[in-house]
Order: C-alpha cells, then sequence, then structure tokens
C-alpha cells in the first residue's frame, strides 16, 4: 500500500522499535535481577527502583509515535461501518488536528518542565542521574507524536469495522 | 454539577468525531482545569501529571504483565492446557467447549489480557470443536466467554489499572479475583452444559481417553502452574510486589519460550515492540482520564453525587445494582478501558462512602467489564474472535453468546450477594 511520507515511517519505526524493545528487555531483566539479588545473593540491585522508573517513561514515550503512526489509539468506531467516505474524510483530518494540538502543545509543556529541572538540577535520589535529560527527551518524543499526527492527517482513514480488525 | 456535564458532553462530542479517546478526555480536562482555575495552573497540571505518570514505579506493573502475556502466548502452553482438559471432558456433550472454558481458565492465571486468551483460545480450541461437529455458535461463544476469564483470573491488566486509579492494593485486588474467577468458569460450563442438553446437536461427545492418558496430560501442563503458583503465589505470600511479580512473570515466561524454541531474535523483538505500543497506548489514555478526573474534582460532580447516593444509606445495594445496570449498558456500546477510567474515579468514593470495600468493587467492575467485552452488539472478545474465524457470522455469534452473559450476570449477583466470594482471600495476606 502507498501512503504519503513512508520515509517518515521508515526513518521512524524501526529505530524507536529497536530502543522500545531494548528498554522494555532491560526492565524484565532488571526486575529479576533485582528480586533473585535480594532473595538469593542478600545483595538487592543499587539504583534498580529509580532506573526502572526512568525506563517506564522512556518506553512509554518511544511507544508512542509508534502506537500513534499505527492508528492504534482507543477510539470509538461505532459509526465506521455507515458513515460515508466523505464524512469518514473530515472526522479523520479534524480529529488528527485536535491530536496534533494536544501533543504538540504538551511537547512543548514539558520541555518547559525539563528546563526547570535543569535549572534546578534535580537528580534521582540514589544514583544521582539529571532528571531534566529524561525530561527533554519526554518532550522531544511527544513532538515526534505530534510529527506523526500531521503525516497521518495526509493519510486516508482507516475504517474500522466490526471484527475486521488485525 | 453544569460544569461537570458540559465537560462529559463535549467529550462525547469529541469521541463521536472519532478524536482518541486519550486525547478527547485530555483536552476536556485541561480546558476544565482553565476555565475553573487559570491557563497557567492548567498547563503546569498538564505537564506535572504526564511526567509524573511516566515516571511511576508501581505502573511498570502494566507494561511487564502485557509482556508476559505475550510471551505466553508465544510459548504455546495453551495447547497443553486444552488438551490436558480436552482428556477430561472431552466425552462429554458440549465438553470440548467445557474444555475450552477451562483451559480460558488456566490460561488466564499466567495471561492478564482477555483479549489475548480469546485470540488464543480461537487458534488452539477451535479446530477440535470444528472437527467434532459443534455448532460454531458454541465454539465462538465459549472462547469469547471464556476468554474474559483472562482479567478476572490474576493476572489482570483490569485490575491493575483499576487499582492505580483508586490506590487500592493490585496484589490484594488479584487474589481477590481468585474465587469469583473459579465460579465463574464453573457457571460459563453449566452455560455449555446447558446449551448442550437443550440442543444435543451443539456440541456432539468426542472419544473418550483412559486415565493414563489424562494423567499423562496434566504432566504436561506443569509450567503453567509454575509460572502461576511463582507469581500469583509469591505475590499473595508477600515475597514481592505486584511490579516486582510482574517481572519475574515475564522473565519466567521468556525463559520458557526460550526453552521451547519459540523465540527467534525477530520474534522477540516483535513480541517487545508490541508490548510496548499496547503500553504507550494504555498509558495515554491513563493520563487522559487523570487530567479529566482532575477537572471533576473542581466542579461540584463527586460532592452532588455523593449527597444523592447518601440517601440511599440505608439500602446501599440499590447504588450497586443502579451502577451495574449502567455498566451493562455501557458495555453494550463502548470499549471497556474507557467505562472504567470515566466511572471509577466518580464511582469509587461513593461506593466506599457507602460502607463497601474497595477490593469487592474492584470485583465487580471486572465483572461488568467481562459483561461488557461479550454483550452486543459492542463486544470486544467478540469482535477478537470474529476477525479469527471470519466465516462465523456476526450474527451466529450474537444468537449463540447470550447463555454465557447470563451466567455472568448470576455470578454478578453472586459476588454482589455474598461479598465473602471476594474479600475472605485477600485478608490473610500481609
Amino acid at each position: 500500500m502507498r501512503e504519503p511520507l513512508q520515509r517518515f515511517d521508515r526513518a521512524v519505526e524501526p529505530a524507536l522499535g529497536y530502543v522500545a524493545a531494548a528498554v522494555l528487555f532491560a526492565m524484565m531483566v532488571l526486575t529479576c535481577a533485582d528480586v533473585i539479588g535480594r532473595y538469593f545473593l542478600n545483595a538487592p540491585i543499587w539504583g534498580a527502583f529509580e532506573v526502572t522508573e526512568m525506563l517506564l517513561a522512556a518506553l512509554i514515550f518511544a511507544g508512542l509515535p509508534l502506537v500513534t503512526l499505527r492508528g492504534g489509539h482507543v477510539t470509538v468506531d461505532l459509526f465506521d461501518a455507515v458513515i460515508p467516505d466523505w464524512l469518514l474524510r473530515i472526522q479523520h483530518i479534524a480529529a488528527c488536528v485536535i491530536g496534533f494540538a494536544c501533543t504538540a502543545y504538551l511537547a512543548w509543556r514539558l520541555w518547559l518542565r525539563a528546563d526547570t529541572l535543569y535549572a534546578a538540577g534535580e537528580t534521582t535520589a540514589q544514583l544521582k542521574l539529571r532528571l531534566a535529560w529524561l525530561c527533554y527527551a519526554m518532550s522531544g518524543l511527544m513532538g515526534l507524536t505530534a510529527a506523526a499526527l500531521a503525516v497521518l492527517a495526509a493519510r486516508r482513514p482507516h475504517r474500522h469495522v466490526a471484527g475486521s480488525e488485525q | 454539577m453544569a460544569e461537570a456535564l458540559a465537560g462529559f458532553a463535549a467529550f462525547l462530542a469529541l469521541a463521536f468525531l472519532r478524536v482518541p479517546l486519550a486525547f478527547a478526555m485530555g483536552l476536556v480536562g485541561f480546558v476544565g482545569v482553565a476555565w475553573k482555575v487559570n491557563l497557567a495552573a492548567a498547563g503546569a497540571m498538564v505537564a506535572q501529571t504526564t511526567y509524573e505518570t511516566g515516571l511511576a514505579y508501581t505502573l511498570s506493573v502494566i507494561p511487564l504483565f502485557i509482556l508476559m502475556g505475550n510471551l505466553v502466548v508465544r510459548a504455546r502452553m495453551s495447547e497443553e492446557l486444552f488438551h490436558a482438559a480436552y482428556t477430561f471432558l472431552g466425552h462429554r456433550r458440549g465438553g470440548l467447549a467445557m474444555s475450552t472454558v477451562i483451559a480460558s481458565a488456566g490460561f488466564g492465571s499466567i495471561c492478564g489480557s482477555s483479549i489475548a486468551t480469546a485470540a488464543t483460545f480461537s487458534k488452539v480450541s477451535y479446530p477440535s470443536m470444528k472437527r467434532y461437529r459443534y455448532r460454531d455458535a458454541l465454539a465462538a461463544g465459549a472462547i469469547s466467554a471464556g476468554g474474559t476469564l483472562g482479567i478476572l483470573i490474576p493476572p489482570s491488566v483490569v485490575f491493575v489499572i483499576y487499582g492505580i486509579l483508586t490506590e487500592s492494593n493490585i496484589g490484594k485486588l488479584f487474589i481477590a479475583g481468585i474465587l469469583p474467577g473459579l465460579v465463574m468458569t464453573l457457571l460459563l460450563c453449566t452455560a455449555v452444559a446447558w446449551i448442550a442438553w437443550r440442543d444435543p446437536q451443539a456440541g456432539p461427545p468426542a472419544d473418550p481417553h483412559g486415565w493414563d492418558e489424562r494423567l499423562e496430560a496434566l504432566q504436561h501442563v506443569w509450567p503453567v502452574v509454575v509460572l502461576f503458583i511463582g507469581v500469583i503465589g509469591g505475590i499473595y505470600g508477600g515475597a514481592f510486589t505486584a511490579a516486582e511479580g510482574a517481572g519475574i512473570g515475564a522473565g519466567g515466561a521468556f525463559l520458557f519460550a526460550l526453552a521451547r524454541r519459540t523465540l527467534t531474535f525477530r520474534i522477540l523483538v516483535e513480541i517487545l515492540v508490541e508490548s510496548a505500543r499496547t503500553t504507550s497506548m494504555i498509558f495515554m489514555i491513563l493520563i487522559g482520564a487523570f487530567l479529566f478526573a482532575n477537572f471533576l474534582n473542581y466542579t461540584t460532580l463527586p460532592g452532588d453525587l455523593r449527597d444523592f447516593v447518601a440517601q440511599f444509606r440505608d439500602r446501599p445495594v440499590l447504588v450497586i445494582a443502579a451502577m451495574c445496570v449502567i455498566y451493562i449498558v455501557l458495555g453494550m456500546v463502548m470499549e471497556e478501558l474507557a467505562i472504567v477510567l470515566l466511572t471509577v474515579p466518580l464511582f469509587f468514593p461513593v461506593v466506599i462512602s457507602l460502607g463497601y470495600d474497595p477490593l469487592w468493587f474492584g470485583v465487580i467492575v471486572v465483572i461488568v467489564v467481562q459483561i461488557g467485552l461479550i454483550s452486543p452488539p459492542v463486544g470486544l472478545n467478540l469482535f477478537v474472535v470474529k476477525s479469527l474465524l471470519p466465516h462465523i457470522s456476526l450474527r451466529t455469534m450474537y444468537g449463540g453468546i447470550w447463555p454465557f452473559v447470563v451466567a455472568q450476570i448470576v455470578v454478578l449477583a453472586l459476588v454482589i450477594a455474598a461479598p465473602g466470594l471476594a474479600t475472605w482471600l485477600p485478608q490473610f495476606m500481609k
């Protein structure tokens, strides 16, 4: 299927996919290692708690452009089976524009927050990791999600009809 | 009150415009707070909520349980479960459908998603039922309804989300689901028996198996038992938290999948990315719901609702019954995750003010979600089964599902009448 701006997907999907996969795998290994260390070696991993938190944030935000590009957000699609093409198209563009506004605004607010964290020199409690960098990354990935929504607006909407998914 | 209703109306308008629910809820929450307080506060709130939800340790339970579920699907443990149940029950009328329900319950004990469970058994048990000429209505009904056991029997993504919304102990919620889950399994089997008794052609008997075959088949189920005892037993015994249990479960499922040579590097990456996508989707809608709930807390709605309900203080069960009716009606036409996220922040304080147990209400919410998942016309589990078995018409599925819906409503009534079903087991936890 040829869609406009395929180059965007090719640039974003594999890279972010590997990042998200690596982050989730690391989370799993870290949690197991922490529990095993605590019970069998009497040595929990130092800072595991806060690294897990940071991995979680990285995972959610790296996955966000991916789920957006696939049209994977939960949407009310009760009427998809009956509405005409032109109306679906208008709905789709309106929804993408609203989504773009939300995500772009959020990216900007997260950036401001990162600036504050940077200025205050906020770090995690144990490992002293700078939280500002994580927040800048969150902002960047939110911005990428906004870009993905802009790209989606140029594409044809996917009709969700009962039972035709997957 | 009026602002809150305007908020709900705006949310519905956006939702029907096909705006993703996460953005619709978040946007209304943002505009609402900007209106009630000011723009600066609303802007700070969205950044704060998004940032803190992303960095909340307890929420790591979500991606890890999703990963565990996706790994056990790949490790093909479902086949052994179904085979074991089949050797015991296959020779009875409707026995293969009962086996599907029981195997789904077993699978639900290591997988927290109803969709994954229903999808799995569409592939695993349908071919056997087809071979023995089961009617499609019964086969599809048993698979769809059995799949919902995935969220009542722990682990369960819905319990996790309820726990996060209400700040209840996720481990205790899991344990609260066990007994109702067993009762539900029994009643769904009863529904099968009733269908097969009414129409013997619906589920003809299959070949009988001897005890040697049964014991042999049972031995192959050990990985499921190990995972369940390891994860849920560990949480129950207080050895680790739900988040840690999820990590251990994912790690264990990974090792089993590896040992069974069902994983290549490519497949592993695929599973991880798929789990990451689901996680992001859930978190976005979670953040949206938090923003929406923030706005509602600035309105008079929560207080008004509590005042309204206070007049039923001596007959609180009426309130619960009314809520269940609302849930069942909403469940017929709406997506279940959205229903939980929209209603639980509103209903929970009311239910608690009436003196009910938070764990018990969690079980009620999960059961009404289960009912919603299989009640026509919009039942997510029905759609999942339909998409995997495209030759079965939705009409056939709608016709075959109602005995199962009735069975679930009976379980709902039982849990309301006997709250101990939900609250007895968790009280032994530390």
